[in-house]
């Protein structure tokens, strides 16, 4: 019988270089060689956040995205989807706060066939009245399906309390339901005409390709040109009123709970400690919340804590369902749980935080997918692929001190906000007893 | 420059001789090895009485062994910077992580320890904490979630009350109230004998070295005999359009189709799944073309197949109508499409098409390693047969529109479905 093996330590790893190069319209080209990845993963995000959406029409940035593939003026009507399918790929498009993102999959080997396709579904959609008109009825559809998930209303009402009214993150980058009705074809247009340009967008492509198929990449966006587009504004995020919700569910079998605070983005000093203590209080299979809500007490299917950094800002939650018999004593547990000022984050819960997350990022950035999908992130963000390897490096420098700290500011065990979804007849009494005084929000409220 | 319809992923296999299967597939590109451990158990195994009891064992698994403590296998393997989880399914149960190769000893060492010295760790006190957890799981994704209870019906629809496939692997919380701790150990020493394994890997390491590594955590883990299965024949299609309509508090009223089709592995199968591709495979497919665009009637509609490995697997379709739609209306479209595609076929376009997307979906898998070690393990399991990761494609592409047309008159005509009608009511059971 072998005794238990040691590990052998792994070697450094970094970020394997891209190759920039620049256009003549200004588009910024990042381009990754991954030998064996016989699937390209190529992302264009333009630089337009959702603050470019007229506010009595917010969902006509998501609505164009959605429409893109709906017909172009080479290929109108289906005749482009069939086109893009029978070269093997697929095109979508999805508006995030901060960026619109156009994305291809097609394999290696067909890129060539692809790309002009691509370009056509960025430069040329046909964003026809009928087709906008249908994708805002299929957009109310999707919300009602949002809504009806305990989990997606929760991470919603929590999104919507931790942030500021004055700021577009605080609600749904597809729009709500007064101002998606709104939207017509002209609209939808108007916003493609102004927003999608070479100016500050970039276009990422991962994968194993012959040169052919970069080529025709780069032929088919070198004719793109937008004079009029203007330059965007970021918006700088702010917290919302602290407080307690509860968003009434009638008839669950369990409660979605989570506690929120507004924190920071990923160019906040305290970025990397706040990761390293929130895998330790959260994150990990044996993170304090999961250890002693799972492992020990059996509450739940799993609890944990997420930081979302956002560009000029961030919120960190507390995550998790719980069975309506013990979501009172879940809140009473929470608070202590994470309370770093009576239990500071030890030197092995850093250590374990720091391997983990160092020791998954090669495998995170193997596939052409998920390289292209966190440089997207990252440009999202305002930064760039270098943040991959910065953020290794700061990883490895957190001390226990710092990542106390960082928790201690920033997840306030006397503070932040609650929202619990579920059976508000079930849930109210033990939510007060638990020391919360929650607003309760009938069924239909999002 | 086309792809070839032969990929060249290498494949090398060894038998230990307690019977456990190893293949080994090197990958140099990244410094990882995906383990992964297919067990020949789910729960079409499970006894009446006992349904969920594969699932529960499970999470069971990771609260230690002889040697591992109970969560260890978890800690350990994250804080080493490794992804690590399992699944349960009708046909399997696996256990897989991506570990950085200086990790791979310590991975195949816990699974060793658990597959030949579980027993000890395996206590009331660790069984009823994860049979609090499963419950959790249970009311989480399926007893508190719109259309939480759709494979329960669809399976009560599609399968006899006794049969291995009638109960999905979830099970009934009265079952998992019943599970004891005898039934666990049984369950262990039933299932889980190295000759009713497969471990995979795949990534930074040569084939010998890999099956060596394996030897010397897994050889002296001793065999066992296996038990007899409960066989499952293949069941006629249905007749006379079966139909169960429930009211319930989901988002949108939603018609759901099952057919009972070929189980994985032959020509007939393929066939069949490309037809449902087809039929509603995708955005450019007939379902939503019909449904979604034409008829306007419907926010989603699409259509595939459940690939199950004894006697039947299960084909479906669903229909999401719109606010105001009527779904006897949509009903009537929906076989409309059927038999036009029964009748006629897919053309040579359509079929092309869903060609080359199954090519993309295939090559994306392929393209990670964790997904790519599962995959030959599924291979090496059930079809005995590791190589077929590489003749997939080839495989799909010798099916023409004549083959396709004929599997879907023999499986999918209209007239051989089941029906399962979901109507909108109100939250908490008012109507």
């Amino acid at each position: 019988m072998v005794g238990r093996p040691r590990i052998r330590a792994p070697r450094r790893w970094s970020l394997p270089p891209g190759r920039a190069l620049r256009l003549d319209n200004g588009l910024q080209v990042l381009v990754y060689d991954r030998p064996g990845q016989y699937v390209v993963s190529a992302a264009l995000v333009l630089d337009a956040p959702l603050t470019s959406e007229p506010a009595d029409r917010e969902g006509v940035a998501a609505l164009v995205a959605a429409t893109l593939d709906q017909g172009t003026a080479l290929h109108p009507g289906t005749t482009f989807a069939d086109a893009v399918e029978a070269c093997g790929a697929l095109i979508g498009a999805t508006a995030a706060h901060t960026h619109t993102v156009v994305h291809l999959d097609v394999p290696g080997a067909r890129l060539a066939d692809a790309a002009p396709l691509f370009a056509e579904a960025v430069m040329a959609p046909q964003l026809g009245d009928d087709d906008i008109a249908r994708h805002a009825r299929l957009r109310l559809a999707h919300l009602d399906q949002l809504l009806a998930s305990s989990s997606d209303r929760a991470s919603l009402g929590l999104r919507h309390a931790v942030l500021a009214p004055s700021n577009r993150a605080q609600r749904l980058a597809a729009g709500e339901r007064g101002t998606v009705t709104a939207v017509t074809g002209a609209d939808a247009r108007a916003h493609h005409a102004r927003w999608y340009g070479p100016r500050g967008a970039t276009l990422v492509v991962a994968g194993d390709f012959p040169a052919a198929g970069l080529d025709a990449l780069l032929a088919a966006f070198a004719p793109w040109q937008n004079p009029g587009q203007p330059a965007p504004l970021h918006e700088t995020l702010r917290p919302g009123q602290p407080g307690a919700f509860l968003l009434d569910r009638p008839g669950s079998v369990q409660a979605d709970i989570r506690w929120g605070w507004f924190t920071v983005d990923r160019l906040d000093p305290r970025w990397f400690a706040l990761q390293i203590a929130s895998h330790a209080l959260g994150g990990a299979y044996l993170s304090r919340l999961n250890k002693v809500l799972r492992e020990e007490r059996g509450f739940t299917y799993g609890a944990g804590l997420m930081s979302s950094p956002q560009r000029g800002g961030g919120f960190t939650t507390t995550h998790g369902s719980f069975r309506n018999e013990v979501v009172g004593p879940t809140l009473e547990l929470l608070g202590p749980l994470l309370d770093v000022g009576a239990a500071p984050i030890t030197a092995a819960e850093v250590a374990r935080a720091r391997d983990y997350l160092v020791g998954v990022t090669p495998l995170r950035y193997a596939t052409a997918g998920g390289l292209t999908d966190a440089v997207v992130t990252l440009l999202g963000a305002g930064l760039g692929p270098n943040f991959i390897d910065l953020q290794l490096d700061r990883w490895r420098s957190v001390t226990p001190e710092d990542a106390t700290r960082a928790a201690h500011e920033l997840v306030r065990p006397d503070g932040g906000t609650l929202v619990v979804v579920g059976d508000a007849a079930a849930l109210a009494a033990p939510i007060r007893a638990a020391g919360w005084n929650p607003v309760v929000l009938g069924p239909d409220a999002a | 420059m086309t792809v070839p319809a032969r990929l060249g992923y290498p494949i090398h296999t060894a038998t230990l001789p307690n019977g456990l299967r190893v293949v080994v597939s090197p990958d140099h590109a990244t410094p990882v090895v995906a383990v992964n451990l297919w067990y020949d158990v789910g729960s079409r195994d499970e006894e009446a009485g006992s349904t969920g009891l594969a699932h529960l064992f499970e999470h069971v698994m990771f609260q230690g062994s002889e040697r591992v403590a109970s969560g260890e296998h978890l800690n350990l393997l994250q804080t080493a910077g490794a992804t690590c989880n399992a699944t349960t399914w009708f046909d399997r149960t696996n256990y897989f992580e991506t570990v950085p190769t200086g990790v791979l000893d310590l991975a195949l060492w816990l699974e060793a320890d658990r597959m030949g010295r579980l027993l000890p760790a395996l206590t009331q006190e660790n069984l009823d904490n994860q049979r609090d957890v499963v419950k959790e799981e249970k009311r989480q994704r399926y007893d508190n979630a719109p259309y939480g209870d759709l494979i329960e019906r669809l399976l009560a629809l599609s399968f006899p009350p006794d049969h291995p496939y009638a109960h999905p692997v979830i099970g009934s919380m009265d079952d998992l109230d019943a599970a004891s701790l005898e039934d666990a150990h049984a369950f262990f020493t039933r299932w889980y004998a190295p000759g009713n394994a497969v471990l995979t890997l795949v990534g930074d390491i040569e084939p010998a070295d890999g099956i060596a590594r394996a030897r010397a955590c897994f050889g002296d883990v001793p065999a066992r005999p296996l038990p007899p299965r409960r066989r499952a024949e293949p069941l006629p299609p249905h007749s006379g359009v079966p139909r169960a309509t429930t009211v319930a508090p989901v988002p949108a009223s939603t018609l759901y189709v099952a057919w009972r089709t070929p189980a994985l592995g032959s020509r007939t199968s393929d066939a069949v799944e490309l037809a449902l591709e087809v039929l509603g495979g995708s955005d450019t497919s007939r379902l939503h073309r019909r449904l979604v665009r034409t008829d306007a009637t419907c926010s989603a509609a699409g259509s595939g197949v459940i690939g199950l490995a004894r006697g039947n697997s299960l084909g479906f379709a669903l229909a999401r109508a719109l606010e105001g739609a009527d779904l006897a209306t949509i009903e009537a479209s929906f076989c409309d499409e059927v038999d036009r595609l029964c009748d006629e076929g897919p053309s040579e376009a359509e079929l092309a098409r869903v060609r080359v997307q199954y090519e993309r979906a295939w090559l994306a898998e392929c393209c990670r390693v964790e997904a790519r070690a599962d995959l030959i393990s599924a291979s090496m399991l059930q079809f005995d047969d590791p190589d077929r990761i590489n003749r997939r494609l080839a495989d799909i592409a010798s099916l023409g529109p004549d083959e396709v047309r004929d599997a879907a008159r023999a499986h999918l005509a209209s007239s051989q479905r089941a029906v399962l009608e979901y109507h909108r009511g109100a939250l908490g059971g008012g109507s």
